[in-house]
């Protein structure tokens, strides 16, 4: 074989495997391409068209009253910052949704019937009004009767009834009134139909293909995309959203400034009964205090303290004087020497005199003394007029003494008072300046709530929406179904699930396909292809060879090149054994040995064809010739062989059929008389050619195999699996076996990658 | 139509060689002329677009064209007498398009070619779908033996099937290629004519050959000579037919 250069590399081949693939299915994929296009228009055909509207919205615009930044405005006010993806949940959401809905009417939907497809009508455009009072979300056909009557249907109620224009249809489940409107009526052959829908369906309708997104990432606009099978009906919805929203929004504020001033309301009033109390406290205090002038009152008390200190000082000083006067006087010792010095008080004067007249009494003494004895009346006159005199100024002394005392424990005793009227004012003074505080307090947010209520009321008189429909939304326009599209989509699926289809089945077909197959099993020589023969098989059971009647068919030159080829590997000129084999039956061994056997007779050699496969005898069909002898019968001794070898029409070409069939065609095989016939043949021909059982069922074919000078192994395409082809490698590394080939056989053209046909073999 | 116009316009109706190499103009010993008369005919077209000698090969295959030298000769001599006397201006000589097989072993062991020119030329053709298992072996022995192997129409085979590849392979074998002219207009299908162009863009086209068998192809040759790719194949390849 030609070196496997010219074959390309792996990944080549690969790629070719998969066109050989697609191309093997083609018809399979061009079905599925069909189905899927045929399916797909049919759905496309049938897909209702979609209208689509979009509408933009400005949300969290401020308003004209702003609320102050302080955190009491920001603690009363809710959220003041507005999120757009908080607003486009809330645009999403059902309740807001079922406000929207509110605002509208869709409840009620009208389809007609037109070649078999369904189509939804806006609700003005239906011919007939329907005004239900039971039974929602029943879906009910309207079939025109005659002029005034119409025919009622739904199929799961079970309902077919005839009824009025106008009058009342009623059941237990479902009442309801049919009304043409002016100027209207149903065509026959017209079907239409109704249903009427309850609010929560409503609202799932409303909701249903609503797209809700930013407009872009620094904006606050919102836009609102509505998808709906009406094209009246999604901007209805659609505007109805926004509405709806913005409703809310001034709800949302109006209930802000209500809540704001229902608190402000609340504190103004605790504020008011605070302040009223604040104020009376601090009048009562006031008034119990007498005073407001601290500091005046409390530099009067202080200059008392110091006056009666001062008092007291010079009240001690003269006490201390009195107490040694007093000391003394106790003594009654020189009393006439007492000095009354001006420290002393007034008071004292009357003590002073005294004490003056007793020193003149002692002068008086002194003087008589020196004249007179101590018996000297006027002596003893004086010295008792002494003696009492002494006493009374003792008494003196010791009043005044006494009330000196008294006199200091009265200034003591006032300044204590005066010192407890000084603890007594700073402690008023405090008390004074925190109902004072708690006033102005009181005072000042009483001020500040009275402005607020003020804002509040202002506010809640003017309030707008934060939100803004910029572009309503305006009549939908149809956005789908792209029915092309859906064609090409579908085709395109068709396309590549049939391929999977066809790559799965290549892909878990065991069967052997192509050379290539063979080609990575086993290094077996390949010694040809033989394409497959679908309208010349006719012909091959009528007695003639395919080689004969078609010699320009690439059929017959694949045999030539076979022949020639087999020629060139049996080098040797003894070359004569030539042993054609398969795995199973059916792989057309006999065809392939006839038709080969055929084409060597063509170059003047002698050959002989032998069907060993006693089994299945088919030989003689092939040449149209008798099977009632044959080599069964030469094997098993009833015949000799020369009576047994059969003329074909070609006068090289002779055969011998199977003949009968034997009990134990294997005994037959492995005797000793098959050998001698090989034998007495081989003198006779030039190639004697042996049809064998197939190799994978009996052992004969391997005897044959070893005393053959060459080995042709028959594999069908597309048949014979690739499991074959491990006992085929062994084979032909078996040393024991001279010259073993291989042909595959009926291959597909598109199989073979050679791209060959019928093509006659021209000039 | 248009194109047709403007290429008659553009280029004459004339082979732009003397000689061709590849015919089958012997009558009834192939495929080829049916009979003495309409080989007449072909030649005194050839003659008419410019050929002065026709070198005809006819088939050489076992078992379908058992030719040999013997009849290939005796029809030459047939041709000769039937063309003294007629006003034909063209010299005849034969060779064989041999088929690659068995046969053609055996006559190159026993040297039983007919060659062409002085460089021995053999013009050999294979199976169009397989290619044969010892063609190498068998273009070594021709080599070894002092013979050019001329490859016929490698364009039409269709068991190429990596063209600029296998060709090179050719070339590297040492052997000679023949393009067929009427594969250029697509006579011999959309493959050979595809093929054809990647051989002379290559350059490695060595002859070429008219490959006539009846008369219509002569007027199907006529119309390629006035094509652009036809004067291309001169441009880019050393055509060597007149070396014969």
């Amino acid at each position: 074989m030609s070196n496997k250069e010219e074959f390309g590399d792996d990944d080549e081949i690969d790629l070719k495997e998969i066109f050989r693939t697609l191309s093997l299915y083609k018809y399979f994929i061009i079905f599925c391409m069909v189905l899927f296009g045929i399916l797909a228009f049919i759905m496309a055909y049938f897909k209702s068209n979609v209208y689509t509207t979009h509408m933009t919205m400005e949300i969290g615009i401020l308003g004209t009253v702003k609320s102050g930044n302080d955190i009491v405005s920001k603690a009363i006010s809710q959220s003041a910052e507005v999120n757009p993806d908080t607003e486009m949940e809330i645009l999403k959401s059902r309740t807001l949704m079922a406000e929207a809905i509110a605002l509208i009417d869709i409840s009620h939907r009208y389809y007609k019937t037109n070649n078999m497809k369904e189509i939804e009508l806006y609700e003005d455009n239906a011919p007939f009004d329907v005004n239900l009072t039971k039974g929602f979300n029943i879906k009910f056909d309207i079939l025109p009767y005659d002029t005034g009557h119409y025919r009622i249907k739904n199929k799961t109620l079970n309902i077919n009834f005839i009824y009025k224009y106008g009058e009342e249809v009623k059941d237990n489940n479902f009442k309801f009134t049919i009304t043409l409107k002016k100027d209207r009526s149903i065509q026959p052959k017209e079907i239409y139909s109704f249903e009427v829908m309850d609010f929560d369906k409503s609202v799932y309708l409303g909701q249903k293909n609503l797209k809700i997104k930013v407009a872009g990432t620094y904006t606050t606009i919102i836009e609102i995309t509505k998808v709906d099978k009406v094209a009246e009906r999604a901007p209805k919805i659609a505007n109805a959203l926004a509405n709806a929203y913005i409703k809310r929004n001034i709800k949302k504020r109006t209930m802000e400034a209500s809540k704001t001033l229902s608190f402000v309301d609340i504190e103004l009033n605790k504020i008011t009964n605070e302040l009223k109390t604040a104020s009376l406290n601090l009048e009562n205090f006031k008034k119990n205090i007498k005073t407001v002038n601290f500091d005046t009152k409390s530099e009067i008390i202080m200059k008392r303290l110091g006056d009666i200190e001062i008092e007291l000082s010079k009240l001690n000083i003269e006490l201390s004087m009195v107490e040694s006067l007093y000391s003394r006087i106790k003594v009654s010792k020189n009393m006439e020497s007492i000095l009354i010095n001006g420290l002393f008080s007034n008071d004292i004067i009357p003590l002073s005199n005294i004490i003056t007249i007793l020193q003149q009494y002692r002068i008086k003494l002194e003087t008589l003394k020196i004249d007179y004895t101590k018996d000297y009346p006027e002596v003893i006159k004086l010295q008792k007029e002494i003696k009492e005199t002494k006493n009374i100024l003792k008494s003196m002394v010791k009043n005044f003494r006494r009330n000196l005392l008294d006199r200091k424990k009265i200034l003591k005793k006032s300044i204590k008072k005066e010192q407890y009227l000084i603890e007594k004012l700073a402690e008023n003074e405090q008390i004074y300046h925190k109902l004072e505080q708690k006033f102005i307090l009181n005072e000042k947010i009483y001020s500040y709530l009275l402005e607020k209520k003020a804002s509040s009321l202002i506010a809640k008189a003017s309030t707008v929406s934060r939100n803004r429909i910029l572009d309503r939304a305006n009549i939908a326009k149809k956005t789908g179904p792209n029915r092309t599209l859906i064609i090409i989509i579908g085709i395109f699926l068709g396309f590549i699930i049939g391929a999977m289809i066809a790559f799965v089945r290549g892909f878990i077909d065991d069967r052997i396909k192509n050379i290539e197959h063979i080609k990575k099993a086993t290094n077996g020589v390949i010694l040809g292809l033989v394409p497959s023969v679908k309208d010349m098989d006719k012909n091959e059971n009528i007695g003639s060879l395919i080689v004969y009647d078609y010699p320009r068919s690439s059929f017959t030159e694949s045999f030539r090149n076979i022949r020639s080829n087999l020629k060139f590997m049996m080098k040797s000129n003894s070359s004569k054994v030539l042993t054609i084999t398969s795995t199973i039956s059916g792989e057309g061994k006999t065809s392939i040995s006839s038709n080969l056997a055929g084409i060597m007779s063509l170059t003047q050699k002698k050959v002989i064809l032998i069907n060993l496969d006693m089994r299945k005898p088919t030989l003689h069909l092939k040449f149209n010739l008798p099977n009632n002898r044959g080599i069964s019968s030469v094997l098993s001794g009833y015949q000799v062989l020369k009576d047994v070898i059969q003329v074909t029409s070609n006068p090289y070409l002779d055969i011998i059929s199977s003949g009968a069939i034997p009990p134990n065609p294997s005994e037959l095989i492995h005797s000793e008389k098959m050998e001698e016939v090989i034998e007495e043949l081989k003198n006779k021909y030039d190639i004697v050619m042996l049809d064998t059982p197939p190799s994978g069922l009996v052992t004969d074919a391997q005897l044959l195999m070893r005393i053959s000078d060459a080995v042709i192994y028959v594999i069908r395409a597309n048949y014979a699996k690739k499991e074959f082809l491990k006992n085929i490698d062994i084979l032909s590394k078996d040393e024991s076996i001279s010259g073993f080939s291989i042909i595959l056989n009926a291959v597909d053209n598109k199989d073979t990658g050679h791209g060959y046909g019928y093509g006659y073999y021209e000039d | 139509m248009f194109m047709d116009f403007f290429r008659i316009n553009r280029f004459p109706k004339i082979s732009k060689v003397k000689i061709d190499m590849h015919s089958h103009i012997i009558p009834s010993i192939d495929d080829g002329s049916k009979s003495m008369e309409s080989s007449l005919e072909i030649l005194e077209y050839m003659s008419k677009v410019g050929y002065k000698k026709i070198i005809t090969t006819p088939h050489t295959m076992s078992d379908k064209y058992p030719n040999s030298t013997y009849t290939i000769l005796r029809g030459l001599e047939g041709i000769n007498k039937a063309l003294t006397g007629k006003n034909i201006d063209i010299k005849m000589e034969v060779a064989s398009e041999y088929y690659m097989d068995d046969e053609f072993v055996n006559r190159l062991n026993i040297d039983d070619i007919l060659t062409m020119g002085d460089d021995k030329y053999i013009l050999f053709e294979t199976s169009y779908n397989f290619k044969p298992m010892y063609f190498e072996e068998v273009v070594f022995k021709m080599i070894s033996k002092g013979y050019r192997p001329i490859l016929a129409h490698p364009e039409r085979y269709k068991y190429i099937l990596n063209p600029k590849k296998d060709f090179l392979r050719f070339k590297k074998l040492g052997i000679y290629l023949q393009l067929d002219i009427n594969s250029l207009g697509g006579h011999y299908g959309k493959l050979a004519k595809k093929h054809a162009k990647i051989l002379i863009n290559l350059g490695i086209v060595d002859f070429i050959g008219s490959d006539v068998h009846y008369k219509k192809q002569v007027s199907f040759l006529e119309k390629i000579f006035t094509t652009r790719e036809y004067h291309k194949i001169f441009l880019k390849n050393k055509i060597l037919n007149d070396t014969l």
